[in-house]
């Protein structure tokens, strides 16, 4: 086994992916027990486990309450579902689809991996720091979230890792489909199932970053005292917030925070709906119906879901003019979404369809998805959501797409590709109890929500609405829910148990198709000397990292027009950390010496930069003086840290890795190559950075 | 524009900075989104002529 082979990065990201799933569901079993029974005790040995801190006399207190909300969504979204759908099924299956032994970047595959689980345990071991995890929903809203305790920075922290591990896998996902193919693999012969993913890739690579720039913002208001977030006049408690410049705008984490988190909403379905159409395709003995139809709709729909963001905010009071085109985009993104249901059902038009457990949770999920789908339209309008928007409406919405739609999708893929991977069946009979026993309680937790949601009623309430009137009716269908929840939770046992019990079944070691763990053979993993590969990584990563740039600039650009009082100058142009850094990178070259004069210039630049700021923290100039400083040491900070990345790679390659200029003169071009074009986007986004701050 | 629904003047200044931010970034995103799609237009050209 080697740990950078792709079959094992995709079964680490499975089994990880699926202790995190898991760990979201025994969250949402103690939020439930909550709701079904407010204020009266948990059981004692829950209680035990949950310490006094968080419920006294075994009673939940509602902070704990908003912990378990606030992680139960992070953990399912970020830790268990996206893994498993883009990590997992991804690193295992596309490579062997596409006739590529292997990834095109095998270790930053690995090191994807790895990050992602140092980001998930950092962030479940926030519920054991002082104060707890974080509890302002998966969604952070600022300003709530910048007041709160210590958990919410080991979330920030999380998301920041979790979407540098995004990013190195989308990175070697896209350049593995679109260089790694075998001959003859032409882009319009990918299995649908490559396409979803390919698209789902480009959706992280883009959209993650600012999520990235926004937990940035939130880290800064709340360890260096700027006030990003925080307008002026905040009071928390009664009590006017002290120690903060103020002025920021709590609109602006809410743009950036979905930004990403529309896109994810595809990133979750899109491999969904690729794993669903191998299963149906396979059970159904039929070519998938409009191929190039549900192509077109897969790029369509990955393009539009970047513009369509702001249909989570209507009730911000965005104006007509804005909200108008996020109606208008959103409601045209939901044509590719039929086209894609249709086709799959189309499928099944004349087949011979075997109703085997993959079969049974692929044909359910078509449904499930449906109703999610079509009651999110309704939410598409600024008038309707109005009334349905933060009620147990959109709770049943959303999981109507991700609960019975992706995660059924997801046991589809468990089911279907179970035999390949291990080469062993899983038991029909326990498979398809598992399936009947999810899909009556699933849809007995969730249709419900729909009338508790049209009934008004709010979905963060900790007694789930007890002491309102209006809620009263809905009480006892929160105790039935309850009930399903827990039966959900006993049908999972077969499921397990049916993955631990396949190890007694004989092994066929003949047919899969697939081959054994490790067994790649060296002699064809693809060339990653070859030029074409290292620039595309490259430009791909450029293309992340402009992402990024782009929603802090987007953030100080809000912030200064939005500003009635902004306060400037800053001061005098910078021409001589401009003059290095250009220098830096026009010193970049192949011979050492370039290398050595390059890396000098780029240390230098940092030197000076860290010089500055400390003279003008010296006259008291710092981050939390005002939003233009707040802006200025940020957008500089991240900046010179690249710088400093740069120069580091620089020197890497003056030092250690130069014998590869005479020994592997191809790979050293290659990485010639790649880091020149990095130094020029440097040098893009410090001029771009003094304009903005110097000459506009 | 004065804010939709306080009409103040700084509601209006924080409507004209989300606009004018929410701008910067779907520029962008259009000029990445525009590049990806040059690539490929590039890639798919390649493929036909192989």
């Amino acid at each position: 086994m080697r740990w950078t082979d792709h079959k094992t990065v995709g079964l680490q990201y499975g089994v990880t992916a699926l202790c995190f799933l898991l760990v979201g569901f025994l969250l949402m079993i103690l939020m439930r027990w909550q709701l079904a029974w407010p204020g009266q005790p948990i059981p004692s040995w829950i209680a035990w486990l949950l310490g006094e801190s968080n419920a006294p006399g075994g009673i939940m207190l509602p902070e704990f309450y908003n912990q378990l909300v606030a992680m139960h969504g992070t953990v399912m979204v970020f830790l268990a579902v996206v893994p498993l759908a883009a990590g997992a099924f991804a690193n295992y299956f596309v490579p062997a689809q596409i006739g590529a032994p292997e990834m095109a970047f095998p270790r930053l595959n690995a090191l994807s991996y790895w990050i992602y689980l140092v980001a998930g345990v950092i962030m479940v071991a926030s519920f054991f720091v002082e104060g707890g995890a974080a509890r302002s929903g998966w969604t952070s809203y600022a300003p709530l979230a910048v007041i709160e305790s210590t958990g919410q920075s080991f979330w920030l922290g999380g998301i920041f890792l979790i979407g540098l591990s995004s990013a190195l896998n989308a990175i070697n996902m896209i350049v593995t489909i679109v260089r790694c193919r075998a001959a003859g693999m032409m882009l319009m012969k990918l299995p649908f199932f490559v396409w979803s993913q390919l698209v789902t890739a480009l959706l992280l690579l883009l959209a993650f970053p600012a999520l990235q720039a926004a937990a940035i913002f939130q880290l800064m208001d709340r360890i260096a005292g700027t006030s990003f977030f925080l307008p002026s006049g905040l009071v928390v408690g009664g009590i006017p917030l002290q120690g903060v410049a103020g002025g920021g705008n709590p609109l602006l984490w809410q743009h950036l925070f979905w930004f990403l988190g529309h896109p994810e909403v595809y990133v979750l379905i899109l491999p969904a709906m690729g794993i669903v159409a191998e299963v149906i395709t396979t059970n159904a003995r039929r070519p998938l119906w409009g191929y190039g139809l549900m192509v077109s709709a897969v790029l369509f729909m990955g393009g539009m879901s970047m513009i369509v963001w702001a249909h989570h905010m209507f009730l911000t009071g965005m104006g007509t003019s804005l909200s108008g085109f996020f109606q208008v985009t959103t409601f045209i993104i939901s044509i590719p979404s039929v086209i894609l249901i249709s086709s799959l059902v189309l499928t099944l038009w004349g087949g011979s369809i075997t109703f085997n457990t993959p079969m049974l949770f692929a044909l359910a999920f078509l449904p499930m998805f449906g109703i999610g789908g079509l009651t999110g339209l309704p939410l598409g309008l600024a008038a309707s959501d109005v009334t349905l928007h933060d009620t147990y409406y959109i709770v049943a919405h959303f999981h109507y797409l991700v609960a019975p739609g992706t995660v059924f999708a997801l046991f589809a893929g468990i089911y279907h590709f179970f035999p390949a991977i291990t080469g062993r069946s899983l038991d029909e009979t326990l498979g398809k109890i598992h399936f009947w026993g999810s899909f009556v309680c699933m849809n007995l937790i969730f249709m419900p929500m729909f009338a508790i949601g049209l009934m008004g009623v709010n979905r963060r309430l900790w007694d789930a609405g007890a002491s309102y009137a209006h809620a009263q009716p809905t009480l006892q269908w929160q105790t039935h829910i309850t009930y399903a929840a827990f039966a959900l939770g006993v049908f999972q046992i077969p499921f397990i148990a049916n993955l631990f019990l396949a190890r007694t079944r004989t092994r066929r070691d003949q047919g899969t198709g697939v081959r054994e763990q490790g067994d790649s053979p060296r002699s064809l993993i693809p060339d990653p000397r070859s030029l074409i590969q290292a620039q595309l990584g490259m430009w791909l990563f450029i293309a992340s990292e402009a992402m990024l740039f782009a929603s802090l600039f987007s953030g100080y650009v809000m912030l200064r027009v939005g500003s009635s009082s902004w306060p400037g100058p800053i001061g005098e142009f910078p021409w001589l950390e401009t003059l290095l850094l250009v220098g830096a990178s026009a010193a970049f070259g192949a011979k050492r010496s370039q290398l050595i004069v390059s890396n000098a210039l780029g240390l230098t630049f940092v030197v000076i930069k860290l010089v500055n700021d400390a003279a003008l923290i010296g006259k008291g100039i710092t981050p939390s003086t005002d939003l233009m400083w707040a802006c200025w040491f940020t957008l500089t900070g991240v900046h010179a840290f690249h710088v400093l990345a740069g120069a580091a790679f620089t020197g890497w390659l003056a030092g250690p890795s130069f014998k590869m200029a005479t020994e592997e003169r191809e790979r050293w071009a290659a990485r010639i190559e790649a880091t020149r074009r990095y130094w020029l986007f440097v040098d893009v986004v410090w001029l771009a950075i003094v304009v903005g701050f110097y000459a506009v | 524009m004065a804010c939709p629904i306080c009409n103040s003047p700084e509601g209006a200044a924080l409507n004209e900075g989300i606009r004018a931010g929410a701008g910067v970034l779907m520029l962008v995103s259009a000029l990445v989104i525009g590049a990806i799609i040059r690539f490929a237009v590039r890639l798919w050209r390649e493929e036909q002529r192989a």
